[in-house]
This record gives C-alpha cells, structure tokens and sequence, in this order.
C-alpha cells in the first residue's frame, strides 16, 4: 500500500472515532483517603436511590437507617465503566428502590461513603470481593 | 542523564543536549520535512519505517513494560502496596530540593489518609508526558502523525518542518506542541509547552510549565517498536530522566465507540478544600458527605 493510500484509510479510520484499548480509561485518583485496613469493611444494607453508570468512576447513592433511626445517605465509589464490568456489574444492576446489602472501604474522615468491595443485590446475586473471583 | 530500561540504570551524560540539538538541526535544515513543507506533499519518511507504517493501516499500539516492576505512572514500585503507600520508586525522578520537599509534603499526608495533591481526580486531561506511554491508534496524513487515545484525546505530531510555536503560561495545551523529524529509522519528537494542572509525572510530583519531553522511536518490526522517553525539567529535576518500553501492535486492536466522558459531579466527586487543598469525596451535586452513624 502506498502511503497516499495509506492516508486516505487513515483518515477514515480518523472518521470512525476513537481507539478501543486495554489500559484503563482514566488515570484514577489516590485511594488514601479508603481505610483497607482488613476487618474494617462496612456492611451498609438500604435502598438505592441512584446508581450512576460512568468513568472514571462509577458511583452508588443509597439510603441507610442507622440504629438510632436516623436515614443516612452514602456514597459508594466504583471503579469506571471498564473495572466495573469486569466485576459483573452492569448499568442495571442497582435499580431505584433496590433493596441491598453492599460492603465498602470506608472513608478514614468518618463520613458517609467509601470505596466498593462486594454486595449483594436484591435478585440474592452476589458480586464478589476480587480476591475471590 | 538518568535512563533505566527493565531495572537496568545506565547514565548517558549531554545525551539530551545532543537530541535536542538533533531535533532543532533537522527542523532547520534536514531535507526531509523541510523538502515537504515546501512541497505540500507527504512528509518524509524513512523507506523501512515507511514499508511499516502501510501495515498501521489496522490495528492499534499497546505498551509493554518491562518486567519485574510494578509500574505506575513512570515508576518501578516493588508492588501495589509499596506504591500505594508512597514508598518510593526503585529508580526515583531526579527531583530538586524544592520538588523533593513538595513530593514528600503530599506524601507524608498520604500516610495520614490525605490526599492533597491530584489533578486526576477533577477530570483535567492527563496530557504528556502521562500520554507518551498509553495505547493508541497510529493516524498518518500529509503532513503529521496522529496519536488517537481513549477517551477522545489525540496527539498531533508536525512533520512539516515546523519550528516550536510559543505560548503564553495559561494557554493549557496539556498534551504541549510536538514536532517531529527523523533521525535515521528512528522518529524523534520533541514536544514542549506542556502546560496545564494535570499530574504528569506521578501522583505526588507536580511538574512545571518548563517541561520537555523527547521520544525516540524505533522500529523494530512491523509489530513491535522500541521507545525512549526523555524529561527534562529545569524547575523540577536536577537531571534528564530516560525511561524506555515497547509498544506491541495488536492488529486486531479496532476503534471502539468515543467512551463517556469524565464529568465533574458525576463520574468524579472529589473537592479540593480551598485551605488545605485536601480532597474530599462528596454526595451527588458536590454536597459534603456527613458524619457516619452506627
């Protein structure tokens, strides 16, 4: 192939639009801020209000009772789209109004969120920590 | 110069004063972009080098690393732990007094749980020189070279005998101005003006706007190319820091569909306290998160 061809099939290959690839899609952040420290996962168990599909993150919002009866909102951090597939997750996974159980790296400040380690869904599924995939 | 290829440390003293004496000669009088730039025709390109660039025509360009690392961003860590915990690399970045104060700042708060320093995490583009070892898609048209990455980012690589453009400090390009010119077999781009808040180097060492960037690469086979990335930053580094890999094509490698975007608010929830600069994740909307209860 001459490179005038050459050009030409590149620049349709320009048209087609970005570059399928294997590393991940984003550069992540630091993870300093999740305590992994074993034995201090969390078990939140309530209701899902959203569960946002996106890169480089995937994020979970649901509603938690505490024992004193107060409802807490979390936010449970993914990975991206990529990580999060290779996880068995899916865009439908956690639907509005789910009831779940989801256990988490906390945050170390203490607040309502953390990083996602594994759950179980409300069809009794369970997504597994990695480890043990 | 510091160079490490697979763990192996070599110094090569004015190497880079020579490339990049190299790069400005060839611009300057090198038959071969100069010629096209007058011409209006394809650039120049190296008969063996030329006879590959036919095959690009499909598939895309993945990094391999050398072995025995954990590698992260241009680092060789024993492991993920090490690197998660800050520990630093087995061939660490010639940084200065200044750099090596800041680097530890961040990394001293990353042992209290903190993160205060990561443009990452607000969606900036990651520009060079993080983007001169991702995968991507080789585009070639009359008069520049394309890198086409994910997350619809490219890189524009003159070879039309340009010289450096200049630019004004806010003028974030993050990806910088490459031009390219042949050395033999081997194309080497220089690329400078690499502004913007993106992390660049690693996660605890910010780099200036006085960043250079020289990739040497060298066709092995229609499938394989050896790489050499150079830095060099006046404010930062008390030397040039070499690192070398390959790229491996995957000729099955194929476009894929543009992937969603990082959004502020959405895909990425971090705030960046105004006063200590420590990132915080936060509820939907950027609403701060509240103390956890039993």
């Amino acid at each position: 192939m001459s490179i005038i061809s050459f050009t030409r099939a590149a620049a349709a290959a320009l048209a087609i639009g970005a570059v399928g690839l294997a590393v991940p899609a984003f550069a992540h952040h630091s993870n300093a801020m999740f305590d992994y420290t074993k034995g201090k996962e969390r078990e939140l168990k309530g209701t899902v209000n959203q569960f946002l599909w996106t890169n480089p993150h995937g994020y979970l919002e649901m509603a938690v009772t505490t024992s004193s009866g107060k409802i807490q909102k979390w936010t449970v951090e993914f990975q991206g789209l990529q990580g999060m597939a290779s996880r068995g997750l899916t865009i439908d996974s956690f639907k509005p109004g789910d009831e779940v159980t989801v256990i988490i790296h906390p945050l170390r400040n203490g607040t309502t969120g953390g990083d996602f380690y594994s759950a179980v869904l409300s069809d009794g599924s369970e997504i597994v920590p990695p480890k043990e995939q | 110069m510091t160079t490490f290829t697979g763990g192996a440390k070599r110094t090569a003293t004015g190497a880079l004063m020579k490339m990049a004496a190299g790069a400005l000669l060839a611009a300057a009088i090198a038959v071969t972009p100069a010629a096209a730039a007058a011409s209006k025709s394809i650039p120049y390109i190296p008969e063996k080098f030329a006879d590959m660039v036919a095959d690009w025509e499909t598939g895309t360009w993945q990094v391999k690393e050398p072995d025995g690392c954990f590698w992260a961003y241009w680092g060789c860590f024993a492991s993920q732990e090490t690197y998660n915990a800050g520990v630093p690399a087995k061939f660490p970045l010639p940084l200065n007094a200044e750099a090596a104060a800041e680097n530890a700042k961040v990394v001293a708060a990353l042992g209290e749980g903190k993160s205060i320093f990561d443009p990452n995490s607000q969606c900036f583009p990651q520009g060079l020189p993080d983007r001169a070892k991702t995968n991507f898609k080789w585009v070639n048209t009359t008069d520049r070279f394309y890198m086409m990455i994910n997350g619809g980012e490219f890189r524009t690589i003159y070879m039309d005998g340009r010289e450096m453009p200049e630019r004004l400090a806010h003028e974030y390009t993050y990806n910088g101005d490459s031009v390219g010119h042949w050395e033999g077999d081997t194309l080497v781009i220089e690329s400078r003006n690499i502004t913007g808040p993106n992390t660049a180097i690693s996660p605890n060492v910010p780099k200036s706007d006085n960043f250079w960037v020289i990739e040497r690469w060298t066709p092995v086979s229609a499938d394989e190319l050896d790489v050499e990335v150079t830095f060099k930053d006046e404010d930062r580094f008390t030397d040039s820091f070499t690192y070398a890999f390959k790229y491996i094509r995957n000729a099955k490698g194929d476009t894929s569909p543009q992937p969603r975007a990082c959004i502020m608010g959405e895909g990425q929830r971090y705030y960046a306290d105004p006063t200590t600069g420590e990132l915080k994740l936060t509820g939907p909307n950027g609403a701060p998160l509240e103390k956890a209860e039993d």
